[in-house]
């Protein structure tokens, strides 16, 4: 079905090859896992099975790829997108149109399928996968999930022999997790050909038919399915991947926590007129670790604006050591790493990124988190010259250095590999010893490795958890 | 199947973007201040009666606070600031019917309809996938802001001088990725297949449009014949 033939591939003319002479017979109705490090080369080998790569994104190119016995580096992207469909990452980016209905039938009606046809296909997706709830919906009313629920639909709608997804869970929570797996599974028994890249691999362990791993552009390894799930813990860390499956869950113990130097009394919030939650209380100590969890779209980014002095509780109050801080004061106290670190960075250099803290640092503690970061050798560098994954330590290192008493983190860990989650876990903790932490998260597994108690927010309400090793 | 209903009356496409240009090129050869106020008002009704109530409100309220400081504040000011001030206010004015009515268009039209009412009138795909991109990045662009407005407090960035230094490099950083991704998805769903593209929904022109056309021809008749 898909033939990669000798087949590397480097972006622009940094030279560094990104992936190194691929060779790979993936059979039809194969559910194939691409895994390895964060940049391993995962995304661009899912890029060159749906033609982005070389038609969209330039580089040198050599080798073939053949799917469907057609040469994709002579198959224009439109004549691929009938056989093969694509999920990608980001939930925000991949939609064309502002309602979920026009994205239904967009790939149909670029296909030229008569109206009628049309609209009895959008039936007929709807029933199949069970998304009647999603049907005329504003696309920006969606939550995380929902949107890669609906990205997949829209693919299904032109029934394509092949699905490319590259890394469909980074955003969502697991009830999504839950219904792509559902989805992912019906896709397999109608014979399907299914290409992953993920990091979260537990949810489809039981789907795998063949595990690649590829370390730096070439593939190291060619696992079966039950190779794969055999492999034993420690070679599992050893390569860097995340768990198998969710068994570092800790006890929850539903604790009143009412004494600590940071309390919160009586807490209202909303959102454009939605109750998130009302009358919350509870307390917490330098040290706590405090995972803040609720499905998507339950109102945990209200929380932590409100938490930080982005916006105005709707009631109640927050007092640090004795002293009540109202809205706009707590910037002095709280500092929030957002999800899109892009929107954080605001200097032409790395090393300028510091002189926009509320204080001046010493430089001698900037060269130290830097090298601690692996960012010193790009200190005079600008930020859009950055890995995605330099750019997130880069806004780490400004936050530790922000040297708050409050320490915030809203998804920290999306995209990064085992060996880079325990990274920032370290310097989270390391961090929390003197100070409060707050990690907005659907990672259950960074939950388990790191936090000391869980907050969720579901039903207008705030319950919150002291978390114990089993 | 696609189609944004809201208020009582749905136009074509293709009628909006008319208008648009009809009633631009009107406002802005025309100088007879009492038949802008009624081509305003109009649109204001226009606006209503398809259910985007929100911008209405906002453009009759500027469109007044316009109207007033031109007619009952600036005779009373010195010269000085008389002359700058009356260039201000005049250009805000003669903008607004083309961002009423620009609203409409966005608020009203799925963009793929859009882009079909383009192809209708055989514009080139070179021309319309590239605009239909643009009138896509706007709702995101709006979403970038907040965040980075978000980090901007958090970092102690003050004053509105200072908010425009910083909000270069973020936005920048943000709008290449964001542009990046949105072109791949939708080149990954065959959007330049050459093959004549199908519309599930009929697009059709009804009384409505065809009155509204006939209004935007007259328009342009009065614009380039009579004025």
């Amino acid at each position: 079905m898909i033939t990669f033939e000798n087949l590397s591939f480097s972006y622009g003319n940094t030279g560094e090859e990104q992936l190194n002479s691929l060779d790979l017979q993936i059979k039809k109705g194969e559910f194939v896992l691409l895994c390895g490090r964060s940049a391993c080369g995962k995304t661009t080998a899912t890029k060159c099975i749906n033609g982005l790569i070389p038609h969209f994104t330039e580089g040198k190119y050599s080798g073939s790829v053949v799917v469907k016995g057609k040469e994709i580096a002579k198959t224009p992207v439109y004549e691929i997108s009938e056989d093969v469909g694509s999920v990608f990452q980001n939930p925000k980016t991949q939609f064309f149109n502002l309602d979920s209905d026009s994205e239904l039938v967009f790939g149909m009606e670029n296909l030229g399928i008569e109206p009628n046809k049309i609209n009895a296909r959008v039936q007929e997706v709807a029933h199949d996968l069970m998304i009647e709830n999603l049907l005329g919906r504003s696309v920006f009313g969606l939550s995380g999930g929902e949107k890669q629920i609906l990205a997949l639909a829209s693919i299904y709608a032109v029934n394509p022999d092949i699905y490319v997804l590259d890394e469909p869970t980074a955003n969502i929570d697991k009830d999504g997790i839950d219904r792509l797996h559902e989805i992912l599974l019906k896709l397999k028994q109608m014979g399907k050909t299914i290409v992953i890249s993920e990091h979260r691999l537990y949810f489809l362990m039981d789907l795998v038919d063949k595990a690649v791993y590829i370390e730096h552009g070439a593939i190291q390894k060619v696992y079966t399915g039950d190779e794969f799930r055999a492999l034993a813990d420690s070679e599992r860390i050893r390569l860097g991947l995340r768990c198998f499956k969710l068994d570092n869950e800790k006890d929850e113990v539903p604790t009143k926590c009412n004494s600590g130097i940071l309390e919160i009394d009586n807490l209202s919030v909303s959102y454009k007129n939605r109750t998130i939650f009302s009358n919350a209380s509870f307390a917490a100590a330098r040290g706590d670790i405090i995972a803040v969890t609720g499905r998507n779209g339950s109102g945990k980014s209200a929380f932590l604006r409100v938490l930080c002095g982005l916006m105005k509780e709707k009631a109640g109050r927050i007092v640090f050591d004795g002293k009540p801080y109202p809205y706009k004061k707590r910037r002095e106290l709280c500092y929030m790493t957002m999800q899109d670190v892009v929107h954080q960075l605001f200097s032409d250099s790395v090393w300028e990124e510091f002189s926009l803290l509320n204080k001046t640092v010493d430089e001698q503690e900037i060269t130290k988190i830097l090298r601690r970061l692996d960012l010193l050798d790009y200190k005079d560098k600008h930020p859009m010259t950055l890995s995605g994954g330099q750019k997130q330590r880069l806004a780490l290192a400004v936050a530790t250095l922000a040297n708050k008493d409050i320490m915030i983190f809203d998804e920290p860990t999306s995209g990064l590999d085992y060996g880079n989650m325990i990274k920032v876990c370290e310097l989270i903790k390391e961090l929390s010893s003197n100070r409060i932490v707050f990690v907005a998260t659907h990672d259950r597994e960074l939950m388990g490795l790191l936090c000391t108690r869980r907050m969720e927010i579901s039903n207008e309400s705030i319950s919150v958890y002291d978390l114990t090793t089993k | 199947m696609g189609t944004m209903k809201k208020g009582i009356l749905v136009l074509d496409p293709r009628t909006k973007i008319l208008l648009l240009l009809g009633i631009n090129i009107y406002v802005f050869t025309n100088s007879y201040v009492w038949a802008e106020i009624i081509v305003m008002a109009a649109l204001i009704i226009l606006l209503l009666l398809c259910g985007v109530y929100k911008a209405a409100l906002k453009s009759a309220v500027t469109y007044i606070a316009l109207l007033a400081i031109k007619y009952f504040l600036l005779p009373f000011c010195p010269e000085i600031i008389l002359t700058s001030l009356n260039i201000v206010v005049i250009t805000f004015r003669k903008l607004l019917p083309c961002v009423t009515l620009a609203t409409l268009l966005v608020q009203t039209t799925p963009i793929r309809l859009l882009m079909h009412a383009l192809q209708r009138w055989h514009l080139p795909q070179t021309v319309i996938i590239p605009l239909a991109i643009t009138v896509r990045y706007f709702p995101t662009l709006r979403e970038e802001q907040q965040a980075i407005s978000d980090a901007m407090k958090l970092r102690n960035v003050h004053g509105v001088f200072q908010k425009l230094e910083y909000i270069y490099v973020p936005l920048m950083l943000s709008a290449s990725t964001t542009a990046d991704e949105l072109s791949q998805a939708i080149t990954a769903r065959g959007i330049d297949n050459p093959r004549p593209k199908t519309c599930a929904v009929s697009m059709r022109f009804h009384i409505q449009d065809y009155v509204l056309c006939f209004v935007a021809i007259v328009l342009l008749i009065i614009a380039f014949v009579l004025l």
